[in-house]
């Protein structure tokens, strides 16, 4: 699904040049469920930044499916992103003005060829499959971590995309609310979404099929912790 | 110790948050200059003759006169008797004076002058205390052959010569009643006095005073018997304590024994009721006269309200943005405020610290104000054509309002925001991100979206006034009069010519290949002089009030008024000729009508041909009807009016030059003039710039009132740009999760375009009804006028929106095209 070749980028300010990610060769296969760990500063984000196509890399190719999406513009990445990929954050990042079910409907204000009431009932439908639905006219204010995380999952797969990428998801949470964020995911990768998810927390890399792990910039070692 | 740490604390909230201060001090340093620049006019506008000792207990005696059926006639000026009648018959009244503006020519050395001269009372400088630089108010013009000259006239006439002493001969045209003998006399008058050069904070002019006493005074007698004829300003002092309700009620019974509107104008009516005495006070005459005709043109109350009312909305706008970003900023701010009240800070001394920062903003403001008047003054002189103000620094009681107005500008704008954030609880504030939101925050979002709305709905308004009043104006100046205006030059020392010599300067002046035609008139369009007379239709109990016009036969056609029925009159015809003598001998002379006058009769244009009617109880036929003509511009609807041939009081020659021959054709007139009147100096003017000269004072306030609408629009625009800058920074997070769910960049300006342009729509429909109505008003002035069109509302309300699309767009562009990662990277 995901084929990165001697991929690389390079911050460049004024006076000093950063390698955030040097010479990174990965594939990622569909349905495939894989967590990218390594120490601060490492690289992680950026590397999630540019595989979830909201960075581009500096050189070297991103195959996604069979297209080469390296010289893809703004839009056309955007419009690719909005088909393909689900995005979880750590901070969940849902928008303090819309209530929950107007958070999950973002991810498909977009889509244009979704019509108004059918966004309604995906959203409901989605908001139900993450036991969350009873909410659904809650501020994000009014929710507890973990309840704000499972929405922030509910827009990440309302769309249904192919690719979920997660950034430290259970970062801000407690552990029973982050095991239940785990279960949901793996849930999720059993019913054939692809899933990359960035983690500090070993505990939590034992739900993916293989860990990846990244050092200043360079991707030191795969370990596959279980076979596909 | 605690000031300073204001002080510093102020300075330093102004340096870190450098786009919002800069908006900020921009905003109200504009608008306190605007205000500056408004209050400059409004103080001008009302100071007008209270610098004159003793103004306060005078009044301007006006006329109104009130023909059955016609709209009432008001006049700055009042029959001559009146007056003089007041002072002698009313004991509240202490003393009288009056200004007749007479045309004369004033020759000294050899040198003719063409000149407005005031004949006054010989205790005119005694009433009216105009300052005398050299001279006895008492005695200046009690010598009926004395002349009183300005100083720029004396020093036009003697240079730099003692003028007093000095003889200038003045010659004047000397009229019987109804013009029908003139006779030009030469005098020699004596410089008594000079008077110090008016300035324009009066509605009075005058360059030359000559005593009613003086042999050189042209009116007959018998004008000045008349308590009919209006042609003269009055003016009355009143005992301190009397009031002029009790003066006019002790007038009443003098009017209805001296005036008898029966026999000279068959109006059935009492004399005090046909003429009705207003009495205005001599300060407010420049404010409240505006179409009565008076000695120069007033100024308007209206206008007056007007800049005041958009001087207070400039600095309310200003205020506006001053409320809206402190409170924008509010959140910026949270963390501060939280810690400050975490370590003792108690509410008073958070609401007297933001209070302080709102000085401190308001003074910088004030201190960039004053620079911006002091340099721009010159200019603004300049475009009001005359001075209102040149020592502005050293004026103290104009400094200390401006300071004032500065302080309250920023209590008003300062106080909502130090009260909504001094309340803020430190706990919930400390937990709040810094791009979270609270509760009170959603109030004062609340409060932002309004002040923007009002705003808006400032600028819209404003803007749709302006767009109607330019319209207004166009209309006017492009409408069809009825009448010719180019090339036409009117030559109005005719006067001073016998009848017979003007006939015959006219037709020397025919004979010239350069012009077209040659009339002569009593009147000519735009000079707002009228006549009136009477008219009774056989069948017709009615007695009508109608306008009478003297007119040569030639005068439709150099006018190129339509004639619709009927024929022109003729010279060669003995009974289109009117004469002077006893009116019985004009009975079953031909008139010209217009078509409100043949409407008035009851007949249609072709109808009324062949018609007798009753002019001033004298049978006349109606030969032909012409058009109307809007002979008063576009202000006035046509008055009936009755057109006849009385070569005697034809005084204005009216001549229609040929495009391209101007100025040879000048030349030719002024030497065929001394070929008859050597002794007097042409006086002539082009018609169209008398036309011209109607729409000044009105071109001149629409364009100030859209200068200072465009700056109210500018500092609304500031505001928004500031409250754009800090939406579009608050909005990151969300922007970068629409991003990242699929969201464009163009998808992202739109969304925050859409913010701001639900609020410029709300401000459309609060500000569409409130200019509607003041515009019908105002329009209700003009008898002619444009249709209230919608579009100039849907025109104003796309401008407002396009403008804050541009103002918001520039942020939204820009946070569109950041990458979403900045903003959802983890904390």
């Amino acid at each position: 699904m995901i084929t990165l070749k001697h991929l690389t980028k390079v911050y460049q300010t004024a006076e000093v040049e950063t390698t955030a990610l040097r010479d990174i060769n990965l594939e990622v296969a569909l349905g495939e469920f894989v967590a990218v760990m390594g120490p601060s500063g490492c690289g992680k984000s950026t590397f999630l930044n540019i595989v979830g196509m909201l960075d581009t890399a500096t050189g070297g190719e991103y195959w996604f499916g069979n297209q080469n999406i390296s010289g893809y513009s703004e839009s056309k990445l955007a419009d690719l992103r909005k088909s393909a990929i689900g995005f979880v954050f750590q901070s969940f990042n849902l928008i303090d003005e819309l209530n929950v079910s107007e958070n999950v409907e973002v991810a498909l204000l977009y889509h244009n060829d979704i019509s108004a009431s059918e966004r309604r009932k995906r959203v409901r439908e989605t908001l139900d499959r993450m036991k969350i639905s009873h909410r659904a006219r809650h501020m994000p204010q009014q929710l507890s971590g973990g309840q704000q995380q499972r929405v922030a999952i509910a827009r990440a797969v309302v769309a249904r995309p192919k690719l979920i990428l997660a950034d430290e998801p259970t970062g801000n949470l407690d552990s029973a609310n982050g095991e239940e964020v785990m279960q949901l995911l793996t849930e999720l990768n059993s019913s054939g979404t692809t899933v990359v998810m960035v983690t500090h927390s070993h505990s939590h890399a034992e739900y993916a099929h293989r860990v990846v792990n990244l050092l200043d910039g360079a991707l030191i070692t795969q370990d596959i912790r279980r076979a596909l | 110790m605690m000031f300073r740490h204001y002080l510093n604390t102020a300075i330093g909230n102004l340096r870190r948050y450098k786009l919002y201060s800069v908006i900020n001090i921009a905003g109200l340093s504009v608008g306190l200059a605007c205000a500056i620049f408004i209050v400059l006019f409004l103080r001008d506008e009302l100071s007008y003759d209270k610098w004159i000792p003793g103004s306060d207990h005078l009044y301007r005696v006006e006329v109104t006169i009130h023909f059955p059926g016609r709209p009432p006639l008001n006049f700055g000026s009042v029959p001559f008797p009146v007056p003089s009648a007041m002072q002698e018959q009313i004991p509240e009244v202490t003393a009288m004076t009056r200004i007749s503006p007479e045309e004369m020519t004033v020759a000294t050395d050899g040198r003719q002058f063409p000149e407005t001269v005031m004949v006054v009372d010989p205790n005119f400088f005694r009433v009216i205390q105009l300052p005398l630089v050299q001279g006895d108010p008492a005695s200046v013009l009690a010598h009926p052959e004395s002349i009183v000259l300005s100083q720029s006239t004396a020093r036009k006439y003697f240079g730099a010569l003692d003028p007093v002493g000095k003889i200038l001969t003045v010659s004047a045209a000397r009229c019987e009643r109804g013009f029908k003998a003139c006779h030009t006399d030469t005098y020699p008058l004596t410089v008594t006095g000079v008077v110090r050069d008016l300035p324009h904070t009066t509605h009075l002019v005058g360059e030359i005073f000559i005593p009613n006493t003086s042999r050189a005074d042209g009116v007959s007698q018998l004008a000045k018997e008349s308590w009919l004829d209006i042609w003269s300003f009055g003016y009355v002092a009143l005992a301190p304590g009397a009031t002029p309700d009790t003066v006019l009620a002790k007038l009443r019974p003098i009017m209805d024994r001296s005036v008898n509107p029966t026999e000279a104008e068959n109006v059935n009516l009492k004399g005090s009721d046909f003429e009705q005495i207003r009495l205005t006070r001599f300060r407010d005459v420049h404010l409240t006269s505006d179409n009565y005709g008076g000695l120069k043109a007033s100024g308007s109350a209206t206008t007056v309200y007007g800049f005041a009312i958009i001087a207070a909305l400039i600095l309310l706008l200003a205020c506006f943005n001053f409320t809206n970003l402190a409170t924008a900023r509010a959140m910026l701010r949270a963390r501060e405020i939280s810690l400050r009240k975490a370590v003792g800070a108690k509410q008073w001394q958070l609401i007297v610290q933001f209070l302080s920062e709102a000085l401190l903003t308001a003074l910088l403001s004030l201190i960039i104000a004053l620079g911006l008047v002091e340099s721009l003054l010159p200019l603004y002189n300049g475009f009001l054509g005359h001075t209102v103000e040149t020592r502005f620094l050293a004026d103290w009681p104009l400094l200390v309002g401006a300071a004032a107005a500065a302080i309250a500008a920023g209590l008003i704008g300062g106080a909502y925001p130090a009260l909504v954030l001094s309340r803020f609880r430190p706990t919930a504030l400390l937990r709040t991100t810094a791009s979270g939101g609270s509760g009170s925050e959603s109030g004062s979002g609340r409060m932002r979206l309004t002040l923007v709305i009002a705003q808006f709905a400032v600028s819209i308004g404003l803007g749709i006034v302006t767009i109607v009043v330019f319209r207004q104006i166009e209309f006017a100046r492009n409408m069809d009069l009825g009448f010719r205006r180019d090339g036409i030059v009117v030559i109005r020392s005719a006067r001073n010519l016998q009848p017979t010599a003007r006939e015959s300067f006219a037709r020397a002046l025919r004979a010239e290949p350069g012009i077209a035609g040659v009339a002569l008139s009593n009147t000519v369009p735009l000079d707002g002089r009228r006549t009136t007379g009477n008219v009774r239709v056989p069948g017709q109990s009615q007695v009508f009030s109608i306008n009478t016009t003297d007119i040569s036969p030639e005068f439709p056609e150099v006018y190129g008024m339509r004639l619709l029925s009927g024929r022109l009159l003729s010279s060669e015809r003995g009974a289109d000729l009117f004469s002077s003598g006893e009116s019985r001998s004009n009975a079953g002379r031909n008139v010209l009508i217009n078509t409100s006058a043949a409407h008035l009769f009851g007949y249609t244009a072709p109808a009324a041909v062949g018609k007798a009617i009753t002019l001033n109880n004298v049978q006349v036929t109606v030969a032909g009807v012409l058009a109307d003509a809007r002979i008063n511009g576009a202000r006035e609807t046509p008055a009936p009016t009755v057109y006849f041939y009385n070569p005697d009081s034809n005084i204005v020659v009216s001549i229609r030059v040929h495009a391209g021959h101007l100025s040879d054709t000048l030349g030719l007139i002024d030497k065929t003039w001394r070929s008859f009147a050597a002794e007097s100096a042409i006086q002539r003017d082009f018609l169209s710039d008398t036309f011209e000269d109607t729409f000044q004072s009105d071109e001149k306030q629409g364009a100030m009132f859209a200068l200072f609408v465009g700056i109210a629009i500018f500092i609304a625009c500031l505001g928004l740009f500031g409250l754009a800058a800090f939406t579009a920074d608050r909005r990151v997070k969300e922007i970068g999760v629409r991003k990242v769910f699929g969201a464009r960049n163009v998808d992202v300006v739109r969304l925050l375009l859409r913010q701001f342009s639900i609020p410029v729509l709300i401000a459309n429909l609060i500000a569409w009804p409130i200019a509607w109505y003041y515009l019908n008003e105002w329009l209700a002035n003009y008898a002619y006028r444009i249709f209230l069109n919608p579009l100039y509302f849907l025109l104003a309300g796309a401008i407002a929106l396009a403008i804050a699309w541009a103002t918001v767009s520039v942020h939204a562009v820009r946070v569109a095209r950041s990458n979403p990662i900045h903003a959802l990277r983890n904390e």
